[in-house]
C-alpha cells in the first residue's frame, strides 16, 4: 500500500493550443472524501478523465495506488462520468453481470440491495428508466465496487434535493477508511458537510488544497463562502 | 478477459443478427412452400401478391444482412469504443488489444455466419435433398481432385488470403477511426480522410515496389533464376504466400498503430 | 436530533456543541450508548472523519467514554453534565450582554430589562 491513493505529478494537458491543465500536482490520502471544486470549464472533468485514462496527458505522471494508468489502475478506480454512458438496450441485470464479470471487486449483492431500496427492477431495461433512475443505477454500480479511489464527476448537478440527499447519504454509508472519494462539483454548499478536504481548481490550476474545517478555522467562513471570495468575478 | 469481452460483444451484436437470420430462414421456408403451391396451378390474387412480396423481402433481407454487417463493423468500434460507451469500455480492467480483438473477431464471425445463412437460404428455396447430397458429393470430388493433383495447398492459401485481405481491410477502418478520434471536432471527417490517406500511401508503396523491380535487371534475373525449374504449383505457392504476407504485414501494422493510438493518445470527449 | 450548521465555524466544533446540548437537554440520558460514528455521521449528514474528530474531542473532555469493545457511552458523571450546563449558560449570557451592548444597553440596563421580562412571564 502506497502512502497516497492518488499521486499526480506535474500534469500538463492541452487541447490543441488551448491549455486545459497547467502543471497540476495533487496527492490524496486514503480514507478521505475530497471535493474537487471549481467553476464550469475549470478543468475538473479533464483531470478526472486523465485519471481514468480516457484522455492522456501531454506530460507528467499519474499513479493510482502506485500503478500508472492502465489495466491495473482501472480495477482500483470506480468512476461515475458526468453523463450517462451505459448501453441503453441492456437490462439492469445485464449490466450487473457485466460488472461482476469484469470487476473482481464488484459486490453484486450490495448492488441488488441498493436497487431494491429504490424499487427498481433488475429486469428493467435501462432505456425504460427515467433519467433520475438511470443516474441512480450508475451510482449503485460505482458505489458497489470495493475500489480504492472513487471518482464522481458532477454527481449532484441537475438532480432534485431528494436525489441529492440520496447520493450524499450513499457516499457516507459506503465510507471506507482505506478508500478515498473525489466529488467534483461547483455546488459547494450542498456537499460541504460531507467533505474532509477541498481542492480548488481554476483555469486549469490548483489554487488551494486544504481541509474543510481548516478553511473554516483559518478564514472564518464556509468553504462555499471562501470559494465565492476566491472566484469572485 | 478476451472471452468475456467476446461474450458481451456477441450479446450486443447478436440481438441484431440473430433476428435477421431468423427472418431470412422463415422467408425462405415460406417462399419454398409458395413455390410448391404455384406448381400446383393455384392462381389466385393472394398467390400473385405473395409471388411479388416474398422474393422482394428475401432480397431485402439478404442485402440488409450484409449492409448491417458493414455498419456494425464501424458502429461497434466508433460508438462502443470512441463514443460515450467508451467511458465504460476503456475503464474496464482489460487491455486495449483485447478490445480491438473482440471487435475484429465479432465482425469476422458475423460475416462468415451471414454468408452461411445466405447460402442456406438459397438452398432452402431452390434445392431438394437429392440436390444437396449431389452438390456435397461434387464438392467432395472437387476437393479430392484438387488435393490429388497437388493444388490443395494453393486452395488453402487462397482461403487464407481472402481472410487476410478481409481482416486487413477491417483493421484499416479501425485505424482510420482511431486517427479520426484524435481530432477534437471533426472526428468522422478526419477518419474518412485518414482512410483515403492510408490507401493512397499503400498504393504508392505498391507502385514504388513494382517500379523498383522493373528498374532492377539484376533482381529480375535473380528471380528468374530462382523460379527456373520450378513447377507451376510451386510458383503459385510462392506468389500466394507473398500476397498473404503482404496483407498480414499490413494488418499487423494497422493493429499496432491502432493500439498505440487508443492507449497513448486516447481522446474521449 | 435535528442537526444544523452555521457557516462561520468548523463543523466538528458545531457537532460537539449539538451533542452537548443533546446531553444537557436530557435527549441523551447519562450512561446511554451512543450510535456508531458511521450512524451518527449518516444521521447528521456529515463526513465520518469529522464526526470521529468531534467524538474524540468530547471523549477528551470527558463527556463521553468508550468501552473497548462495545462502543461509546454518555458519561454518568452528573456533576460534569451540570458543569457543562452552567458553562453554556454563562457563555449564552455573555453573548447576550454583548449583543445588548450593541443596542446601547449597559449591563445594568440589560439586567433591569431581563428582570422586568421575567416578572412579566411569571405573571402570565
Amino acid at each position: 500500500m502506497t502512502e497516497f491513493v492518488l499521486d499526480i505529478k506535474n500534469i500538463n494537458k492541452s487541447y490543441g493550443k488551448k491549455n486545459a491543465l497547467t502543471n497540476i500536482s495533487l496527492s490524496l490520502e486514503r480514507g478521505k472524501i475530497i471535493g474537487l471544486l471549481g467553476p464550469n470549464g475549470s478543468g475538473k472533468t479533464t483531470l478526472i478523465k486523465l485519471i481514468n485514462g480516457l484522455l492522456t496527458p501531454n506530460s507528467g505522471e499519474i499513479l493510482v495506488d502506485g500503478n500508472p494508468i492502465g489495466k491495473d489502475s482501472h480495477i482500483d478506480v470506480s468512476y461515475l462520468p458526468d453523463k450517462t454512458y451505459l448501453p441503453d438496450w441492456m437490462k439492469v441485470s445485464d449490466i450487473f453481470m457485466m460488472f461482476s464479470d469484469f470487476y473482481s471487486n464488484f459486490d453484486i449483492e450490495k448492488a441488488r440491495d441498493m436497487l431494491r431500496r429504490l424499487n427498481i427492477n433488475e429486469s428493467d431495461r435501462l432505456k425504460t428508466l427515467s433519467k433520475g433512475n438511470k443516474e441512480k443505477v450508475q451510482l449503485i454500480l460505482v458505489m458497489s465496487r470495493n475500489a480504492k479511489l472513487y471518482l464522481l464527476d458532477e454527481p449532484i448537478g441537475g438532480v432534485d434535493p431528494a436525489a441529492r440527499d440520496y447520493i450524499l447519504n450513499t457516499i457516507i454509508t459506503n465510507y471506507n477508511p482505506d478508500a478515498s472519494v473525489v466529488i467534483s462539483t461547483h455546488l459547494i454548499s450542498d456537499i460541504e458537510k460531507v467533505l474532509d478536504e477541498a481542492v480548488f481548481i481554476n483555469n486549469g490550476e490548483i489554487v488551494l488544497h486544504e481541509s474543510v474545517d481548516g478553511i473554516r478555522e483559518n478564514y472564518g467562513t464556509s468553504v462555499d463562502g471562501y470559494f465565492r471570495e476566491v472566484f469572485r468575478c | 478477459m478476451l472471452s468475456k469481452l467476446l461474450k458481451y460483444e456477441f450479446k450486443a451484436t447478436g440481438r441484431i443478427f440473430l433476428p435477421l437470420y431468423g427472418a431470412l430462414l422463415i422467408i425462405s421456408v415460406l417462399e419454398r412452400i409458395y413455390m410448391g403451391f404455384t406448381t400446383n396451378h393455384m392462381d389466385t390474387i393472394v398467390s400473385t401478391i405473395l409471388g411479388a412480396i416474398l422474393p422482394t423481402l428475401f432480397g431485402a433481407i439478404i442485402v440488409a444482412m450484409f449492409v448491417v454487417t458493414f455498419i456494425m463493423m464501424i458502429q461497434r468500434f466508433y460508438k462502443n469504443l470512441l463514443g460515450r460507451e467508451g467511458y465504460l469500455m476503456f475503464t474496464l480492467p482489460v487491455s486495449t488489444s483485447g478490445l480491438i480483438w473482440s471487435k475484429l473477431i465479432a465482425v469476422v464471425v458475423w460475416t462468415i455466419l451471414s454468408i452461411i445463412a445466405a447460402v442456406l437460404a438459397f438452398g432452402i428455396i431452390f434445392l431438394n435433398m437429392s440436390d444437396v447430397s449431389a452438390i456435397f458429393g461434387q464438392v467432395g470430388d472437387l476437393v479430392c481432385k484438387v488435393f490429388g493433383i497437388g493444388w490443395g495447398g494453393a486452395a488453402v492459401e487462397a482461403v487464407i488470403l481472402i481472410l487476410a485481405i478481409f481482416v486487413s481491410g477491417i483493421l484499416c477502418v479501425y485505424l482510420s477511426l482511431a486517427i479520426g478520434q484524435l481530432s477534437s471536432k471533426r472526428k468522422i471527417l478526419c477518419a474518412v480522410g485518414a482512410y483515403i490517406g492510408i490507401n493512397v500511401i499503400i498504393n504508392n508503396v505498391i507502385l514504388a515496389i513494382i517500379a523498383g523491380i522493373g528498374d532492377m535487371e539484376l533482381f529480375q534475373n535473380a528471380v528468374a533464376a530462382a523460379l527456373h525449374g520450378m513447377s507451376e504449383i510451386q510458383i503459385t505457392n510462392i506468389v500466394m504466400i507473398g500476397f498473404i504476407l503482404f496483407f498480414v504485414i499490413q494488418a499487423v501494422v494497422y493493429f499496432l498503430i491502432t493500439r498505440y493510438l487508443l492507449t497513448k493518445k486516447l481522446n474521449l470527449e | 436530533m435535528i442537526w444544523s450548521f452555521k457557516e462561520d465555524r468548523p463543523i466538528y466544533s458545531q457537532l460537539m456543541d449539538q451533542i452537548k446540548l443533546g446531553i444537557i437537554s436530557g435527549e441523551w440520558l447519562p450512561g446511554t450508548k451512543l450510535p456508531s460514528v458511521r450512524e451518527l455521521a449518516q444521521e447528521a449528514g456529515v463526513n465520518p472523519n469529522t464526526m470521529q474528530r468531534a467524538m474524540a474531542d468530547l471523549e477528551r473532555e470527558g463527556l463521553v467514554y468508550s468501552k473497548r469493545t462495545s462502543g461509546r457511552y454518555i458519561t454518568e458523571d452528573e456533576a460534569m453534565i451540570d458543569k457543562i450546563r452552567s458553562d453554556i449558560a454563562v457563555e449564552n449570557i455573555n453573548n447576550f450582554i454583548e449583543s445588548m451592548k450593541k443596542l446601547g444597553y449597559t449591563p445594568q440596563d440589560t439586567l433591569n430589562a431581563v428582570v422586568k421580562a421575567v416578572e412579566e412571564v411569571e405573571e402570565v
